[in-house]
């Protein structure tokens, strides 16, 4: 049951990624990060493991369906998201709500896609981009913990 | 789980203070003198420096990645190779900005200028 969502989820992930390039970004660079919800309800409600799988899963197919797998922005996401994923869970089992779960997971995102940046340019200039992400990323991941409730509901209703 | 737990408090709290010393320490870094002279890295190496008004072809392992102009005072890139072209999207930048392209690993910014003296 549980592969099955997680197969599930990883598709509607994947596919919020590819669409969410389509909406238009205040910054040159960068996207929402709606595909973070379907992480962080799965961060809330299941073992560690599951999350991590959905946060790799929908990195790499949304890689592959917009052409950018292996390319340096690839790498920052996927790292990204995977520490994001390992937060969100931790924070989880210690009680945090989703709001501050959503907002922890999106601040280490950034954070951590900048480190991987600044990494392969080695470049410390990077992270001239960090405050504005920093800013719309905490905007997006209150939408993600309003979302990703939602889904927890519906999940509940489902079962 | 809740939407909202009393202990998301200390993560808002935290976000805002971090938030708070990036913009501080990107207002501090934008407030330092500069001079007109354009540096040009990549992969962390300087490989150019430009101080004339013109236009620049810039080359990575012999190929043409992007053309970079410079007026004077602000720097734009055109024609980048890349495959998303956000450096080209960062459109002009002026002293105190940057135009990073991730792919080709290339930074263009001003050259911070020398201090010869304090008055203090």
């Amino acid at each position: 049951m549980v592969i099955a969502l997680t197969a599930v989820l990883i598709a509607v992930a994947s596919g919020i990624y590819y669409v969410e390039s389509l909406i238009p970004f205040p910054l040159p660079v960068g996207r929402w990060g709606f595909s973070n919800s379907v992480v962080l309800f799965y961060a809330a409600n299941f073992p560690m493991k599951f999350p991590l799988i959905v946060a790799a899963g929908k990195a790499i197919i949304g890689a592959l369906l917009s052409g950018r797998i292996f390319s340096p922005p690839f790498f920052m996401g996927f790292f990204g998201s995977i520490a994001a994923a390992i937060v969100e869970s931790a924070l989880f089992r210690l009680k945090f709500g989703y709001t501050g779960a959503s907002l922890a997971g999106s601040a280490v995102n950034n954070l951590v896609q900048m480190l991987v940046g600044a990494f392969l340019i080695k470049s410390k200039y990077i992270f001239s981009f960090l405050p504005m992400f920093l800013i719309i990323g905490s905007v997006s991941a209150l939408a993600n913990a309003y979302i990703a409730k939602t889904f927890e509901k519906v999940w509940r209703e489902l079962q | 789980m809740k939407l909202f737990s009393k202990k998301d408090a200390y993560i808002i709290l935290v976000l805002f203070g971090i938030i708070l010393f990036f913009l501080l320490h990107k207002f501090v870094y934008e407030s330092k003198k500069y001079s007109s002279v354009l540096e040009v890295f990549i992969n962390g190496k300087l490989i150019m420096e430009v101080s004339e008004p013109g236009t620049y072809p810039i080359y990575k392992d012999g190929e043409r990645i992007t053309t970079l102009i410079f007026n004077g005072r602000e720097a734009r890139v055109v024609n980048s190779r890349c495959p998303l072209k956000i450096c080209e999207k960062m459109g002009w930048i002026k002293p105190g900005g940057e135009i990073i392209c991730v792919p080709n690993k290339l930074v263009i910014k001003f050259k911070e200028a020398k201090i010869d003296a304090q008055t203090w």
